[in-house]
């Protein structure tokens, strides 16, 4: 071994060791260990600052993308919805396991699933002079969009909305 | 030289695994927009987090930490350190899943964007062990090859 070149490699060795040989090598060893932890410890600092940079950029245009979203066509803003006050029917699109746990209050459940069991129910609750708002998760979630467009389609019920932003909107998130 | 193809064959696997992970929830390419809503409301439905905000920093800086350390992967210099990040992640996201299927919660993964609807959790769990073996085989190299090299060597 080239004496200039300074390693640490420990290579396997079956010949019995004196006591102060062992004794070296463990302390060798130890070592070892001690730089390799501070060396992952020093590319995981590196790592996690790195992925900072993009994240903050990508927090602070879906910040700006969020004010400056347009409506759809067929949705309305919570704010909107809720200053219709009494003339809204609003129409719960989720799971009936997220509907039992919390719903807008007074909201009809009507979701895909179970739309041969509760579309009774729906029209029983329903007001032609009242405007339909139909919710769901928020976010990408297109349960409600697939209600609303049903409704117009199958039941020929004009005045129907999504709930932009859905449950979180209405939750205030 | 065999054995140098299936480590590479082995880190690209894993890297393709955690930066598709990371850029689907990045970007919604089926709306072609943000897929980060639907990630903070896949983090929310684990219940684990118990506040908004703090889900929503979760959501906007884990994918980008997967993004980095897949690409970490084929760095010399950051390897050891994307190897250690990817398997904390991995046991972070495992201890999600088991804490998920304990409480009987019907809820998808979130693992892969929106599209992942599966709640396998049996599956899902033996997918990321599969994922830790793996990375514990290049941990070991990887230790074994840093432990070889000069002590003068940086990073």
């Amino acid at each position: 071994m080239n004496p200039a070149r300074k390693t640490l490699s420990l290579p396997l060795c079956a010949l019995p060791l004196s006591a102060a040989a062992t004794h070296r090598h463990v302390s060798l060893y130890r070592i070892l260990i001690a730089r390799m932890i501070a060396r992952v410890f020093r590319q995981l600092a590196i790592l996690l600052g790195l992925a900072l940079i993009p994240a903050v950029v990508s927090a602070a245009l879906q910040l700006q993308w969020n004010r400056e979203e347009p409506l759809a066509a067929g949705e309305v803003r919570v704010g909107t919805a809720r200053e219709w006050g009494d003339k809204v029917i609003w129409v719960d699109a989720r799971s009936r396991a997220k509907f039992e746990k919390r719903h807008i209050p007074g909201a009809v459940l009507l979701n895909e699933d179970e739309w041969d069991a509760l579309v009774g129910p729906f029209l029983d609750a329903w007001d032609p002079d009242k405007e339909v708002v139909v919710y769901c998760d928020g976010g990408g979630c297109e349960a409600s969009t697939a209600v609303a467009d049903r409704m117009r389609e199958e039941l020929k019920i004009g005045n129907v909305h999504v709930l932009k932003g859905g449950w979180n909107a209405w939750l205030g998130k | 030289m065999a054995g140098k193809v299936i480590l590479l064959a082995l880190r690209v696997a894993l890297a393709w695994i955690f930066l598709k992970a990371g850029v689907l929830k990045i970007w919604d390419f089926a709306h072609w927009r943000s897929a980060t809503p639907e990630f903070a409301l896949a983090i929310q439905n684990y219940q684990i987090v118990p506040w908004p905000d703090l889900t929503l920093l979760f959501a906007v800086y884990l994918p980008w930490l997967e993004v980095l350390t897949a690409l970490a992967l084929f760095t010399q210099r950051l390897r050891l350190g994307g190897i250690a990040l990817f398997s904390g992640l991995t046991i972070l996201f495992l201890g999600a899943l088991v804490s998920a299927w304990a409480r009987g919660l019907d809820i998808a993964c979130g693992c892969f964007g929106k599209d992942e609807v599966s709640t396998d959790f049996p599956a899902m769990i033996e997918r990321d062990l599969c994922i830790l073996a793996g990375l514990a085989v290049l941990f070991f190299f990887e230790w074994r090859r840093l432990s070889r090299a000069p002590a003068s060597s940086k990073t």
